[in-house]
């Protein structure tokens, strides 16, 4: 397409014009110039439709959509673990495209796999998981090797029971406190007391249940839910997740029955588990005491309470924790060196790997051209050879000498990818060493960290607006479509491991499953074009076309006028000194017939006389005089 | 008194009211203002704004250089045709009056005789006119949307799409109206190369007339010459001879000087005919073929003449 050799208008230059005019006689000019072609008198609207057809031919399902697919279908095969060819980031779709596009004036790319890149950024999000070893809650559960890693601060809780109790008017303690969390239908709060012997018996001697009235400090958020939550971040230690439980804000004065009722769950799963029991059409009896025993002593007001305590509750302890992370970061610097050192050694193996994957593309891709070339337009094709073993020589000569100086390329591409995830998964070590929403916001820069780089690099680049935005959206629609299908996951997993040879297959599958995906929607958004960068582009070729055209019209134009003025002003002159000599013989009764002559000879006339003697010859023949 | 309050009190309301309704309006103006530009902005009307501004300017553009092209064309070949029947003219007193006296006065020394007739050219417009140019597109080819057609469902479609639909239609529009552009200014530049084609064959048809004009001019006075020389021998040798009216002039008794007069009347008469039976903007009627080289060497010639008359 790229062409613009149809649409060329024809050249006419000023020596060309010229010598056509004076070739001719000069009655002649005038015909000469009549048909003389400035421009090839093709109808403009006929160059336009020309123009639209180029860029609607576009339209091959073939190798849109059914090509790409099916290298996505082989993409999945070659990523089997077995074959090794993945950590390379070898895959069909890159083989084959590198091998179509395959010329020796480019210089080779190095280039990424989306999918490849989130497996090997969730393969550095579980390395940053610390071990904290299990879950123990007293103090005196722990293990001597390691003392701190209790979870219950009992004097914490105490502090804050204290505090609950003491009354501000006298200095005894209240008797009777109120459930921070309970309320009655009526909107009243329960009232609590302090276990002892003698309310105990008061109590029973009522016939009223003690566990319903004896107060208890909850955790909200309890401390085995936090440990499991938290434990992950390396800048946190046992002993900062004890801290934050233990702060005041995780502290609820709730009813022991409730207690017992939620136990080590937090308040969300506890809704959860009411609703799903709910739903559930058939309950064992133990489900049904629980769901009986939920429904009986947490009403709705308790309910709305309890969740907004807890987001209270989670706000404080992750704030309290991340601050914690912050300082250490600062502060301490083994842990930002430990970091540092890990993001080295994966960058620095992946250099390793992907440096091995390039320099095998590049060979395939050299060698393959070759063999095709050979193929498709013989083997001394292009090369100035006569026989054919000097040509393959020469071949293979070409291919080793783009091989050695592109391996500098791929080098420095892999050393400037390496640099790239060098960054990336530093950043990732220092993300998990975060805590929850804090956590998840910053995670959004590292896993679309490669997605941040290729917009830049986007941006940076000089192409027109709507071409960058039309390439952003498609590579966050990329993006995108690789996280969605990592969501996914384990379900169609699941499924998949099921089928036999699943665990083979599997790994296949779900690269199948995001190639196709993200082959379909960079398809359907090229399709509806958002930007309209397929107008554009049109647009941009009509311009270059017509104006090209214009351009060579207005050259003809010129070189045809400057010729043309010149011979006529030529042959005016010509004309007048000829017919001036030839009045002036007239007057002066002299020999007119040289000015004749060379007024024939001036307008190309030939005559038979060329001599008085002819005449006179002619005249003594006695045949009559012909004007022919 | 208390008429006169109430008067001006009732004014100073009047101007009370009427400086916060102006008020109010500036204020709704100014909000509808931004309002719309926003909304402009967001569907595209912006860039349909600018297709049609465009559209018409190349409308105009396109018309204008077409109603030049037309009146200055149309005058180029009113003077061709002038000059074409000037040419047919001259075609006819070649025949009818130069080689008539010609071949009347050289009969009494030869016989001689004209063959053929004059070439009429008919002029035909059809060779000068350009191939009817592509006028701009009509507004509907080039417009995929249109703004100033309101309705609620369109609106609608705006406002699902987010925009994206129409902002598109109006992008496609003004780069359709934008390729148009271009295209016309082929157009153009055809109508202008065009024009400047004709005058340079209208300044070559000005030429031809000059040559006929010209040469028919000293034909006839070469054949005053010449009849006066016949005149004076056809005395001379009644002086000798009594049987001067039945026989022709003897040509080997008279001067050299009226034998070239003659020759040179009839190479004349040979170029004059060929001029004369010759089509200057048509394909028919052709000089005499004479291959290339002869035509070389003949221009050579001239050049050297032409060299030596300087």
């Amino acid at each position: 397409m790229a062409t613009k050799d149809e649409y060329v208008q024809p050249v006419l230059s000023t020596e060309q014009v010229l010598n056509e005019l004076q070739d001719c006689s000069p009655l002649q000019v005038s015909k000469q110039l009549i048909n003389m072609e400035l421009h090839d008198r093709r109808d403009s609207l006929d160059v336009m439709a020309q123009i639209y057809d180029e860029f609607d031919q576009g339209g091959n399902v073939t190798d849109e959509l059914v090509k790409p697919l099916l290298l996505n279908m082989c993409d999945g095969l070659l990523s089997i673990k077995k074959l090794g060819l993945k950590n390379r980031g070898i895959t069909a779709t890159r083989l084959v495209n590198e091998i179509d596009s395959f010329d020796y004036f480019s210089a080779t790319e190095t280039d990424k796999d989306q999918w490849l890149e989130k497996q090997r950024l969730d393969a550095d999000t579980a390395a940053h998981n610390d071990d904290k070893g299990n879950y123990i809650r007293d103090k005196k559960e722990a293990a001597p090797g390691t003392p701190d890693s209790y979870m219950e601060d009992v004097g914490k809780k105490t502090t804050y029971t204290k505090a609950y109790f003491a009354s501000q008017q006298e200095k005894q303690e209240k008797l009777r406190v109120y459930s921070e969390l309970e309320v009655n239908d009526k909107g009243e709060r329960k009232q609590l007391r302090r276990n002892s012997r003698e309310y105990n018996t008061e109590l029973e001697a009522k016939g009223l249940n003690a566990v319903e009235r004896t107060y208890n400090a909850d955790h909200n958020l309890p401390l085995k839910h936090l440990f499991d939550e938290y434990k992950s971040s390396k800048a946190l230690s046992v002993g900062d997740l004890r801290d934050a439980a233990g702060s005041a804000d995780n502290f609820d004065i709730i009813s022991q029955k409730l207690n017992k009722i939620k136990l080590d769950s937090s308040w969300t799963d506890l809704k959860l588990k009411r609703d799903t029991l709910k739903t559930k059409p058939k309950l064992t009896s133990a489900e049904k005491q629980t769901l009986a025993s939920l429904e009986a002593h947490v009403n709705d007001a308790t309910w709305n309470k309890a969740l907004a305590r807890e987001a209270e509750a989670r706000t404080a302890v992750e704030a309290h924790l991340n601050m914690k992370v912050a300082d250490k970061l600062l502060a301490d610097s083994k842990l930002m060196k430990g970091a540092a050192t890990d993001a080295g050694k994966r960058a620095k193996d992946e250099l390793v790997d992907s440096g091995v994957g390039e320099l095998i593309i590049l060979v395939v891709k050299t060698v393959s051209f070759e063999l095709k070339d050979m193929l498709q337009n013989g083997i001394t094709h292009g090369t100035d050879c006569s026989s054919s073993l000097e040509a393959f020589g020469f071949r293979m000569k070409r291919a080793l000498r783009y091989i050695t100086t592109n391996l500098l390329n791929i080098g420095l591409g892999s050393f400037k990818d390496a640099a790239a995830n060098f960054v990336k998964y530093l950043l990732n070590a220092i993300v998990n060493m975060f805590v929850g929403i804090l956590k998840k916001a910053l995670k959004v820069i590292t896993e679309g960290f490669n997605a941040i780089l290729a917009s830049i690099k986007i941006l940076m680049g000089d192409s027109s607006p709507a071409e960058k935005a039309d390439a952003i959206t498609k590579l966050l629609a990329t993006t995108v479509v690789t996280y969605i299908g990592f969501a996914f996951e384990e379900s169609v997993l699941g499924f998949i491991n099921k089928l036999p040879f699943g665990d083979v297959l599997s790994d296949a599958v779900m690269v199948m499953f995001t190639g196709i995906a993200s082959t379909i929607v960079v398809w359907l958004l090229d399709k509806m074009d958002l930007f309209s960068v397929k107008d554009e582009k049109r647009a941009a070729r009509v311009k270059e076309i017509f104006d090209m055209r214009i351009l060579q019209v207005k050259e003809n134009t010129d070189a045809f006028e400057t010729a043309a003025l010149q011979t006529l002003a030529n042959n005016k002159l010509q004309f007048r000194l000829i017919a001036e000599s030839m009045s002036q013989a007239i007057a002066d009764e002299k020999n007119v017939n040289c000015s004749v002559y060379a007024m024939a000879d001036f307008m190309k006339i030939e005559l038979e006389i060329k001599t008085t003697d002819d005449f006179m010859t002619l005249l003594g023949s006695q045949e009559p005089l012909l004007v022919s | 008194m208390f008429g006169r309050l109430g008067n001006w009190a009732s004014s100073a309301i009047s101007r009370v009211v009427d400086k916060v309704v102006e008020v109010a309006k500036k204020i709704t103006n100014k909000v509808i203002e931004k309002g719309s530009k926003c909304w402009n902005g967001f569907t595209g009307k912006t860039t349909f704004d600018k297709a049609e501004q465009l559209y018409q300017q190349i409308t105009d553009r396109y018309d204008k250089n077409k109603r030049d092209y037309d009146q200055a064309s149309g005058q180029l070949i009113a003077d061709i045709d002038t000059q074409v029947s000037s040419i047919n003219s001259f075609k006819q007193d070649i025949y009818q009056v130069q080689f008539k006296r010609f071949v009347s006065l050289a009969n009494r020394l030869h016989n001689v005789t004209v063959k053929g007739q004059p070439f009429e050219e008919l002029f035909d417009d059809a060779i000068l006119e350009a191939k009817t140019t592509a006028s701009v597109e009509h507004r509907g080819n080039l417009f995929l949307i249109d703004f100033n057609k309101f309705d609620l469902v369109r609106v609608a479609s705006y406002v699902l799409t987010l925009g994206f639909y129409s902002r598109k239609k109006a992008k496609q529009t003004l780069l359709k109206v934008q390729e148009e552009e271009v295209r016309i200014d082929e157009e153009i530049t055809k109508m202008k190369s065009h024009q400047r084609q004709l005058k340079v064959v209208a300044k070559s048809i000005d030429g031809v007339v000059e040559y006929f004009d010209v040469l028919i001019n000293n034909y006839s006075k070469l054949l005053d010459r010449f009849e006066y020389g016949i005149q004076s021998q056809r005395h001379k040798q009644m002086v000798q001879s009594d049987e001067i009216f039945a026989h022709k002039l003897d040509f080997r008794l008279i001067p050299v000087a009226h034998i070239e007069e003659f020759q040179a009347l009839f190479n004349l008469s040979i170029v004059l005919k060929q001029m004369a039976n010759l089509g200057y903007l048509s394909e028919s009627g052709k000089l005499n073929p004479k291959d290339s080289s002869q035509a070389k060497a003949l221009f050579e010639k001239v050049a050297s003449i032409q060299a030596i008359a300087a």
